[in-house]
């Protein structure tokens, strides 16, 4: 589809570019009220021109370090995100592996019955889940915040996909070669299907570094708790400093914008993919 | 090394596809058979059969004398080279060929070493720390013979080998593992489509065809004593022709064959044993292209041609033609040496009879 | 050499036998099976169990059952039933609005002209954003008085005419205003799936509509919609039910204020099992969440079914 005139042109920029401001300056808002005194974000709110702090201080970043311990969100954020994406990749890839090409009794009763588990979500179990957690006495740990999300009905599903599209003869190679399967899965397997991997990563990563109801039913104590319940904490703990709210929402956001800036690709390849299964 | 057999093996699908049926081959120590066959007739069911990545439907595949069909390739010993190579992408050519080693368990410095015997034997020293994807397809297909040789398997499969290379890589590779197997000696199962590789590489040769086999032999016994027309066709370049004929007895008590204007006396060694006169009178003939000749010879006979195309081919011409008076539309080609050019569309070509071949209304050769 | 009969590991390990793999494929599928098990069925079905139970925690009450006690009390509760409407009003603004704007966003972007894909990048961007965040900038854009973002950009545009409001206190614009909040992060997201799918349409195919002589308008009815039909179909499923797991924005920006206007049903519910310890009641309300969730799923399937059928 070729846009014919320069007319049609000049008219998709300038549509894109009316969008694009509607999703920058929700950004710049941030960036900017975090540069700001606190007292001035709220009156400055309405001012586009005000949107370069005029005389921008990092002092909100100090006070976000000294009145809530962000280091620990951070860290905490981290090791639950980071265990869940790495012990999920494992334990789902080797799941999605023996659905989709080992041949054993029950093979087809499980896909059928991790499929159905799909369109389980996390709010239709919650409460149960949090009863069930409590009964394990797990209550403000990492380990409930990890250990019920590390298997995933949909990770499952799409290596499963995945690996039934990868030409079998590498794998029929290494058998011949000798190759148990375990050794087929981690040196012929693992290392052709990096996109897999990369998209059941990036997903994973989105929706654990976001999360907000679990650890809020479960946690009670900051020292385990993640980042997005620090900046909610933030929003509650009076007084409210628009400008240390900022602070802490650019540096929550900072690490995972570059994530994403370097690996944009791969997210983008990891979100269409969900819909290519659908 | 290690001696294979099959013994009433079949292999059916999940599908119902029949792969394989009632397959009988024993392959000799050492010995290197050329399985052919068209497209599509079971060739890579038979090899995947005996490598263990399928499981035979009924019979049994025997190693060394055992039975082997519940043991799976691990156990085998068995080394394949895939049509595609199946090279892993991600390691080098050196963790390529040392592989099927760590699978074993072979200690460190005899990988070693027996990674550098390869690469001399193989001629791959420089390409060691590449990627499969930085190699022609003639380096890969070096590659994949070197997985499979280092570790000195009992059975050495190779499934189209070469189908993958152009021409001249094709003939040269060719030459080169037939002088590598003159040298090793391996029990080797070698699937084709190609009988010309078939014919030089082959110990003997198994002819399958819609998953049966026709016949095993030498290429001598298939290339003269073809069991069926299939094989006849199939073997010789081009294959034998093959056309309708009918068996009669002369006033005089001569057997002779006819069709069209051709009219050739049979010697007695050919004439079909038992059969009756109905069943001869719609036989199939078949005569191979360097059988005929531009002149006459001793106890020849002249059958008269129409000749529609001949092809130049330098050391000889090709030269397809119609029996005049018979029907059938598919020519016949006749082989002759050096640069001949009909005069004219209606010649005469020059047969022994005893050249001639004679199959039943089942394709199968009567005598 | 080694020969196959020195190993001394079964050949039932090496996966020949139809049912070989058995061990070696339920160790591989354990991990996840156990994971699956343990804390999706199990709290699912025990979310069914204990929606016929009175169970409160920290009550001194014995568990009994209590039949259909709970899902009659929540269904004669008005702030459920405002949660219920609450969350079938937000998908119905959400889904359409949403679809339409990734939809057009992608077929703007979708064009060969440069720089497409920095505003691909742009418009993906709020998704790595976390709700709770987003929540809060959007708190501050709602803001009441002539201050407030949104207020002072409509005073703006009407020269003046436009009285400020509290959106997020105002019963009648909270839930537009946490539906606006929510299509701003999550459009990218749709957007970058029926991306995908445009740009896996063939460019032969339009090349040969347009020698069929197919107008721009022609081809999109022709070819462009129909190889959107199932990532769309998708991605309005998703949506919906996305709309009816409503939750962070409502914790954060209004607390299901004013007066049950913004109240979801998992907001309720959580509140419930969280707030005032009644599991049995907050599991009898995920159990209608769930059903809700089933149905829409099943319908989904329905359709696409039906088109596949079709054409
Ligand atoms: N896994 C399979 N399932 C069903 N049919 C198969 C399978 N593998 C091969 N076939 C069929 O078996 C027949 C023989 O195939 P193959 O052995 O690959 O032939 P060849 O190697 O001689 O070309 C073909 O008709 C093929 O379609
Ligand atoms: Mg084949």
């Amino acid at each position: 589809m070729r846009c014919g005139n320069v007319f049609a042109r000049v008219a998709a920029y300038l549509i894109l570019s009316g969008m694009a401001l509607v999703f920058l300056i929700p950004v710049a808002m941030m960036v900017s009220g975090s540069l700001k005194p606190d007292h001035l974000v709220l009156p400055e709110a309405g001012r586009l021109v005000k949107l370069l702090p005029t005389e921008p201080t990092l002092e909100n970043y100090r006070d976000v370090f000294a009145r809530v311990p962000f280091a620990r969100y951070m860290v905490n954020s981290i090791f639950i995100t980071g265990t869940i994406v790495s012990c999920g990749l494992l334990v789902n890839s080797l799941a999605g592996y023996a659905l989709s090409r080992l041949h054993w009794r029950g093979r087809k009763a499980v896909l059928t019955g991790v499929i159905a588990l799909i369109i389980l979500p996390l709010e239709a179990i919650a409460v149960p889940l949090f009863y069930e957690v409590t009964l394990f006495g797990w209550r403000n740990t990492y380990l409930v915040q990890i250990v019920p999300f590390i298997a995933n009905a949909f990770s499952v599903y799409l290596f499963y996909t995945f690996f039934l599209e990868l030409p079998e003869e590498l794998e029929e190679a290494a058998r011949i070669d000798g190759a148990r399967p375990i050794r087929i899965f981690f040196s012929i397997v693992a290392p052709n299907s990096q996109p897999v991997f990369a998209a059941v990563a990036i997903l994973t990563f989105l929706t654990q570094w976001g999360s907000f109801l679990w650890p809020l039913m479960v946690t009670h104590s900051e020292s385990v708790r993640p980042l997005p319940l620090g900046i909610a904490l933030f929003y509650t703990l009076p007084p409210l400093q628009w400008g240390d709210i900022f602070a802490f929402g650019v540096m929550m956001v900072l690490p995972m914008l570059m994530v994403f800036l370097l690996f944009q690709r791969w997210f983008v390849q990891g979100v269409a993919s969900t819909g290519m299964k659908g | 090394m290690a001696a294979v057999e099959f013994r009433n093996v079949s292999k059916r699908f999940a599908d119902g596809t029949e792969a394989v049926r009632n397959l009988n081959l024993a392959i000799h120590d050492g010995e290197l058979v050329a399985l052919v066959g068209p497209s599509g007739c079971g060739k890579s069911t038979v090899l995947r059969l005996l490598a263990g990545l399928e499981e035979p439907s009924a019979g049994e595949i025997l190693l060394d004398g055992k039975v082997v069909n519940r043991i799976g390739p691990r156990q085998r010993n068995i080394a394949m080279v895939f049509q595609n190579y199946a090279l892993y992408p991600h390691m080098t050519v050196r963790d390529n060929l040392a592989f099927p080693l760590r699978m074993r368990r072979t200690p460190r410095k005899i990988v070693a070493r027996k990674i550098a015997d390869i690469a001399g034997i193989l001629n791959l020293r420089e390409l060691l720390d590449r990627r499969p994807g930085q190699l022609s397809g003639g380096q890969k297909q070096r590659v994949a013979m070197g997985r499979a040789l280092v570790r000195n398997p009992s059975v050495f499969l190779l499934d189209e080998p070469l189908s993958n290379l152009d021409a001249k890589l094709r003939a040269q590779i060719r030459a080169d593992i037939s002088s590598l197997q003159k040298r090793l000696a391996r029990t080797t199962l070698y699937v084709t489509h190609d009988q010309v590789e078939a014919m030089t590489l082959g110990d003997r040769i198994a002819v399958m065809e819609r998953g049966e086999l026709h016949q095993v032999g030498t290429p001598a016994e298939l290339y003269r004593r073809p069991r069926s027309i299939f094989v006849a066709r199939f073997i010789g370049n081009p294959g034998m022709n093959i056309f309708p004929a009918s068996v009669l007895r002369d006033k005089d008590g001569t057997w002779r064959l006819r069709t069209g204007h051709w009219d050739i006396p049979l010697p007695p060694e050919k004439l079909p044993r038992g059969g009756s006169p109905e069943a001869l009178q719609s036989i199939r003939a078949g005569l191979r292209p360097e059988s005929f000749g531009p002149t006459p010879g001793d106890g020849t006979v002249p059958c008269a041609v129409r000749a529609t195309a001949t092809e130049f081919l330098g050391h000889e011409t090709l030269v397809y033609f119609h029996i005049p008076g018979a029907q059938g539309s598919t020519p016949l080609a006749a082989r002759l040496p050096g640069h001949m050019t009909l005069p004219e569309p209606a010649a005469e070509l020059h047969i022994h009879p005893s050249a001639l071949y004679l199959f039943g209304g089942d394709g199968i050769l009567l005598r | 050499m080694a020969t196959p009969s020195k190993r001394t590991n079964s050949p039932v390990l090496d996966g020949l036998r139809r049912e070989q793999d058995t061990p070696t494929a339920w160790i591989f599928a354990l991990p996840a099976l156990a994971g699956l098990i343990f804390f999706v069925l199990a709290p699912f079905l025990l979310a069914l169990f204990l929606s016929f139970t009175n169970l409160r925690l920290g009550s001194p009450l014995p568990l009994e059952f209590t039949g259909l006690r709970q899902y009659a009390r929540i269904f004669a509760d008005a702030a459920f039933l405002r949660a219920l409407q609450n969350n079938t009003v937000f998908a119905l603004m959400v889904v359409p609005v949403q679809t339409a704007l990734a939809l057009g966003l992608a077929l703007l972007i979708n064009q060969p002209l440069r720089g497409m894909v920095v505003f691909r990048t742009l418009f993906f961007t709020p998704v790595i954003f976390p709700l709770s965040l987003v929540s809060v900038i959007w708190i501050l854009i709602f803001a009441p008085g002539p201050d407030g973002t949104l207020n002072s950009l409509l005073q703006w545009l009407t020269l003046g005419a436009w009285e400020p409001r509290d959106f997020l206190h105002d019963p009648r614009l909270a839930l537009p205003a946490i539906t606006v909040t929510s299509i701003w992060q999550g459009v990218g997201f749709q957007m970058v799936i029926l991306l995908a799918a445009l740009q896996s349409i063939p460019a032969e195919l339009y090349e040969a509509a347009r020698v069929d002589g197919a107008r721009k308008r022609q081809q999109f009815v022709h070819i462009t919609l129909p190889a959107l039909k199932n990532p769309l179909t998708f991605v309005i499923l998703v949506t919906t039910i996305l709309a009816f797991r409503l939750f962070d924005q409502v914790q954060i920006m209004t607390r299901g204020g004013p007066n049950h206007a913004t109240t979801t049903v998992m907001y309720e519910a959580v509140n419930a099992a969280f707030g005032s310890q009644q599991v049995a009641r907050g599991a009898a309300m995920t159990v209608v969440f769930f059903t809700i969730v089933l149905t829409l799923t099943l319908v989904q399937r329905r359709i696409a079914g039906q088109e596949r059928a079709t054409s």
